[in-house]
């Protein structure tokens, strides 16, 4: 078949066999020597929270090797930004960390709007601002349920989930959608608030620290729990630096690094509220320390209801932002706008920025180069998932494999914006 | 001058400042006449500035080590493609974004890589946090990292053949 037009190599071609060796283990147990076992875990492993994979080195019931296998859920969401304009983009940011996505969408669109030079007007950023702390409540809440089942106890997961099953609707009165936002716009958000969406969401706040209380009852006294989270996947704050970790595993570990406090964005320095740090780093701290950043977020929340004042939510300029569509169906110069936005996105000037935010697992930055188009000529996305996730072998190396699963479910890793 | 909650300020020095601390430190590895020469670029109030490739490792050591500097993270090590750019820049670029905690600043550096197949100096050895991020840009890019500890693919499968985020790589078709 010499001649077929498009005849690939065949898997592992000019590959180094020790790696495809080591890449191919697919049966649950290997024997390798008299001591060690090699076990695989994932990607369909519902502990691994997604497609995460790691091929673990065993000695009887003790970890001596970790190596997660990334990549089962690469989509290739940097290439994509590379052709679609930047609101065709805002869809995909959906499907980074897809139990955080409207801070995706905040994140990617206050990026694009630094690099314009613009500000969205002050009731657009409240809203954002709500859309973060409620996307981190969310994310927290799925970390806390699926943690614990993951240690075997069903009730709280239970109770997390009726609690972020409140947030989902609250989200779809927000955008129409559940998890699918794409609630932002480059200049603004997609719509105002809908009639009654402030009341329920204050009903939510009201209640939701009881709840929290409630399900911590169930957890941070009990013994089984705190047997099985002291004193496990221990990282110490000067080696979370030295790995770059961000967000509640460097915090847990002592780390008081916040992008809200250290870069303020979105008027974050307005708004008074703590960042809490743990002491030891193991995966009890991190259970801590995330069940604190709820209840600030609940604060946060608070705050930015009582500061909503009526406004636009847009810039209004029909160069950034879609025309009301009554003008735009009676008048030349909105048409046009409207068509320009449509087919070619804002025009941007040639340039560079990185923007980060505080997202739920860590500092979600993006590094955003433009050639002055209406998209990106480079866009990278710096995933807090992906890079917290090299601590998961110093972390568990002698420890044992029920260890392995806490430790995991503590990292809180979502594959989607680990691979991308 | 809002300040954090240990009552320091919120942002540490300037942009300028730190281009200039990365000037002193690339002079005190490769001399005066090197660091005269390295540039220095600007966009809104990022600034960024561009290291020889054979001074790169050094001078990032000084910055992380330099106590007005004192760069103990590494936020992220990337790279960007750009075929048609002329030598002796090349046709990449590694950009290593720098973040201190204890002063608050952080900084751009960038590395031009003209040729991929003989790369930049991997930075592992400073900051161990950069392994994952090297390998991703080689994963993507192809761009070696000499000195890494362990530079294999880690998005893709070690089988697939090319660099996708290259610019010559097609989006759909593959």
């Amino acid at each position: 078949m010499a001649t077929h037009p498009n005849l690939r190599a065949g898997a592992g071609e000019g590959v180094d066999p020790e790696i495809l060796e080591a890449q191919a283990v697919t049966t649950t147990f290997e024997r390798v020597s008299d001591d060690l076992m090699v076990v695989n875990m994932g990607p369909q492993h519902p502990s691994t929270h997604g497609v995460l994979r790691m091929i673990v080195t065993l000695d009887g019931e003790t970890v001596v090797k970790v190596d997660p296998v990334l990549g089962y859920l690469h989509r290739g969401m940097e290439k994509l930004a590379e052709v679609k304009t930047y609101n065709q983009y805002i869809p995909w940011t959906d499907r980074w960390d897809y139990l955080a996505n409207l801070q995706n969408n905040v994140a990617f669109a206050m990026t694009v709007e630094r690099l314009m030079g613009i500000e969205v007007p002050e009731r657009a950023r409240r809203l954002r601002l709500l859309a973060c702390e409620l996307s981190r409540l969310s994310s927290h809440l799925v970390w806390l349920g699926t943690h614990s089942i993951d240690m075997g106890g069903i009730s709280a997961f239970f109770w997390a989930y009726r609690e972020r099953e409140k947030l989902l609707s609250l989200f779809e009165m927000l955008c129409g959608a559940r998890i699918t936002t794409s609630y932002t716009r480059i200049g603004g958000v997609m719509r105002d608030l809908p009639p009654g969406w402030e009341d329920a969401c204050r009903m939510f706040l009201r209640e939701f620290p009881k709840q929290l209380d409630e399900i911590e009852t169930l957890l941070t006294r009990n013994k089984i729990w705190m047997d099985r989270t002291k004193e496990v996947g221990v990282i110490t704050k000067a080696d979370a630096i030295a790995l770059s970790v961000t967000g509640p595993i460097l915090r847990a570990a002592g780390g008081d690094y916040d992008v809200r406090k250290a870069f303020p964005y979105l008027d974050y320095d307005e708004f008074s509220f703590d960042v809490p740090t743990g002491e030891i780093g193991d995966v009890y701290d991190r259970y801590l320390v995330r069940n604190e950043e709820m209840r600030q977020s609940v604060r946060l929340c608070e705050q930015a209801l009582a500061k909503l004042k009526p406004g636009p939510v847009d810039v209004n300029d029909g160069k950034i932002s879609l025309p009301p569509k009554d003008r735009v169906l009676t008048r030349m110069e909105e048409l046009i706008h409207q068509f320009m936005l449509v087919t070619e996105g804002p025009s941007t000037p040639v340039g560079e920025v990185y923007f980060p935010i505080e997202g739920a697992k860590g500092e979600l930055g993006l590094y955003l180069i433009s050639s002055g188009l209406g998209r990106a000529y480079r866009l990278r996305i710096r995933g807090p998932s992906f890079i917290n996730m090299q601590v998961l072998a110093p972390m568990s190396e002698g420890m044992l494999v029920a260890d392995l699963i806490a430790i995991v479910a503590s990292l809180d890793p979502v594959l989607g914006e680990v691979d991308r | 001058m809002p300040t954090r909650p240990d009552g320091r300020p919120v942002r540490g020095l300037s942009q300028a400042e730190l281009a200039e601390l990365a000037r002193r430190a690339l002079g005190a590895h490769a001399g005066e006449a090197v660091a005269t020469a390295m540039p220095v670029e600007s966009f809104h109030d990022d600034a960024w500035v561009r290291l020889p490739r054979e001074h790169s490792l050094e001078t990032l050591r000084r910055l992380k080590s330099d106590p007005d500097a004192s760069f103990e993270m590494l936020l992220d090590v990337t790279c960007a493609h750009f075929p048609r750019r002329p030598a002796p820049l090349g046709a990449f670029d590694v950009i290593y974004h720098l973040l201190s905690l204890t002063r608050g600043h952080r900084l751009r550096v960038k590395v031009a890589c003209p040729d991929p197949d003989q790369g930049v100096d991997s930075v592992v050895s400073l900051w161990p946090g950069a392994n994952f991020m090297e390998r991703e840009a080689y994963d993507m890019f192809g761009v070696r990292f000499l000195g890494h500890p362990d530079l294999r693919r880690i998005l893709m499968s070690e089988e697939f053949a090319g660099f996708p985020m290259r610019k010559d790589f097609p989006y759909r078709g593959h």
